[in-house]
């Protein structure tokens, strides 16, 4: 008796193998293996610890590998139901990462690693961790993860000035990174000019933040700079990458080997680096040839013009945010020379020469 | 029928992987160093670039997108379908750590991208004075992240190191899911 019905029910299939629907056939397996899954997280609470990880990460890929199929039925599938699969599936991983909370203590081991509470006891990863309350561990964690503070030994930083006179300092083999940020009304230039002190050594890094009404002659970056928050501020520069962000009234000398980018700035205005900051050390290759804007040299190409605007992308008309410092606006050479060389002046006669709002 | 569709993507060979992070972390640069090309003349990326690089059979679609400000709210345009996540952090930049850590996390919670692995890119790591891979776990709190399998690598895109391996990760990871069934 019981035979024939099961042969029944393979011709059954067999038939809806080609005449079903898809969405139905979907519908079926997707069911099917969610309930699978809900079912292997909700044993997770009940497995054995040492064979959790496996099936945590399987479970991960199941996921994986289903919203990858849904993907794929979006061709058949009706929006509404790609819309209720998916949430489906979000919800499977919220059960997951739910459950995965609520066993093992697992940050236990979280934040032991870190080099400078290395003390050969308190390190080894036995089992008497797992008994200090979370909040002690969090406790102990919060002098570490102050982690906007730099480490003196790499960064170069100046910060929090006003109507001071600064110098950089040299770079050395271990101070690569140049930060400075939270200026006002300052004059910021090169260490001095003793090359030989510091041999080929360039600063590889800059991050400018937050400087209003000040002059920055920066020595030359080897790699990125990445400036926020400018305002009312001439800066000469030098680097490989130039990245400009939140800023406006802003004059930039500049030397750049790629395309500088502008984002949500106004009153950008650019101009070649003056042979000034060559003299005060902020060499780079000695050579001036492109000086006049030709960004065609292939030694090493300056496209210090070549700005592109992520608030501007049309290409038929050129970006309101950022001009080319007409040669009447630029500070002249000599001028920069002869301020250069009286560093020690108040900060604000200087300034009053040099800054933008100044000329605009 | 779900088990033939998989088997057809298998054989496509194709994985589809998204390069995302923060501007100025150097996504670019290590697209361009992979494919052998000059990574001196690396612009800010104004949009995005596919690129398809061949490894171990497997062809690595691989979609560089810009992270400035504007460009980030257009990443989610690039989710679908997407096989691995690589995350590059500059690890010179300890600046915007905690912006870095909101921006991963927010993409963590989308659900197109939940079926994608996470690499976490440890880049400039060539450079003196970079955060140490310590650092960087608990500046972006991976030890959180329970969504995703995800793994961290330090790599620097000027010298190569370890990209390859990062790459291989990746691969090995997509393999291990599709032949799952």
């Amino acid at each position: 008796m019981d035979e024939p019905v099961a042969e029944e029910e393979v011709v059954e299939e067999g038939v809806a193998e080609k005449e079903e629907d898809p969405r139905q056939l979907f519908h079926k397996s997707f069911t099917a293996e969610t309930k699978g899954l809900t079912d292997t997280i909700t044993s997770l609470a009940t497995s054995r610890a040492s064979e959790r990880q496996a099936s945590i990460d399987n479970i991960l890929s199941k996921i994986g590998v289903l919203t990858h199929d849904l993907g794929d039925a979006s061709t058949y599938l009706p929006a509404y139901d790609q819309r209720v699969y998916s949430e489906q599936l979000k919800s499977l991983s919220d059960q997951l990462s739910n459950a995965r909370k609520a066993l093992a203590p697992r940050q236990k081991f979280s934040f032991k690693n870190r080099g400078s509470s290395r003390t050969s006891g308190t390190d080894s990863p036995t089992p008497p961790l797992p008994a200090v309350p979370a909040e002690q561990l969090q406790a102990s964690l919060q002098p570490l993860s102050s982690k906007s503070q730099p480490d003196p030994k790499t960064t170069s930083t100046i910060t929090s000035h006003e109507n001071t006179n600064l110098q950089t300092s040299p770079p050395n083999q271990t101070t690569t990174i140049l930060s400075l940020s939270n200026l006002k009304s300052c004059i910021l230039t090169p260490h001095n000019n003793d090359k030989s002190a510091t041999g080929d050594t360039n600063y590889t890094t800059l991050s400018v933040t937050s400087i209003s009404s000040s002059l920055l002659i920066i020595p030359p970056i080897q790699g990125p700079a990445h400036l926020t928050s400018l305002q009312n501020t001439t800066i000469l520069l030098s680097c490989h990458q130039f990245r400009l962000h939140s800023s406006h009234n802003v004059d930039v000398y500049l030397k750049c080997r790629s395309r500088p980018i502008i984002e949500n700035c106004k009153g950008i205005r650019v101009s070649f680096l003056p042979d000034i900051s060559n003299k005060s050390a902020a060499t780079e290759g000695g050579g001036n040839s492109n000086v006049e804007g030709k960004a065609d040299g292939k030694e090493e190409s300056d496209m210090w013009n070549q700005i592109d605007d992520f608030n501007w992308l049309k290409v038929d008309k050129p970006s309101p945010n950022w001009r080319c410092l007409r040669d009447d606006e630029r500070i002249l050479d000599d001028v920069w020379d002869t301020l250069l060389t009286t560093t020690t002046a108040n900060p604000t006669d200087i300034l009053d020469k040099v800054l933008p709002s100044n000329s605009v | 029928m779900l088990s033939i569709l998989r088997k057809a993507r298998l054989k496509d060979k194709e994985m589809r992987v998204l390069m995302l992070g923060l501007d100025n972390a150097g996504k670019t640069t290590i697209v361009k160093q992979v494919m052998k090309e000059d990574v001196n003349t690396v612009s800010p990326t104004l949009g995005f670039i596919i690129k398809t690089i061949e490894y171990q059979g497997y062809k690595l679609n691989i979609w560089d997108v810009g992270g400035q400000k504007t460009l980030r709210s257009y990443w989610r345009n690039y989710f679908e379908k997407t096989d691995a996540l690589i995350w590059v952090v500059d690890a010179t930049d300890r600046f915007r750590l905690d912006d870095c850590k909101e921006e991963l996390h927010g993409l963590l919670l989308e659900e197109r991208l939940m079926g994608a692995s996470l690499l976490v890119f440890v880049n400039k790591t060539d450079v003196k004075g970079c955060m140490s891979t310590d650092e960087i776990k608990e500046g972006l709190k991976l030890d959180e992240i329970v969504t995703h399998k995800w793994t961290i690598l330090r790599c620097s895109a000027m010298t190569g190191e370890n990209l390859d391996e990062g790459l291989e990760w990746v691969v090995t990871d997509a393999k291990e899911r599709l032949f799952l069934y």
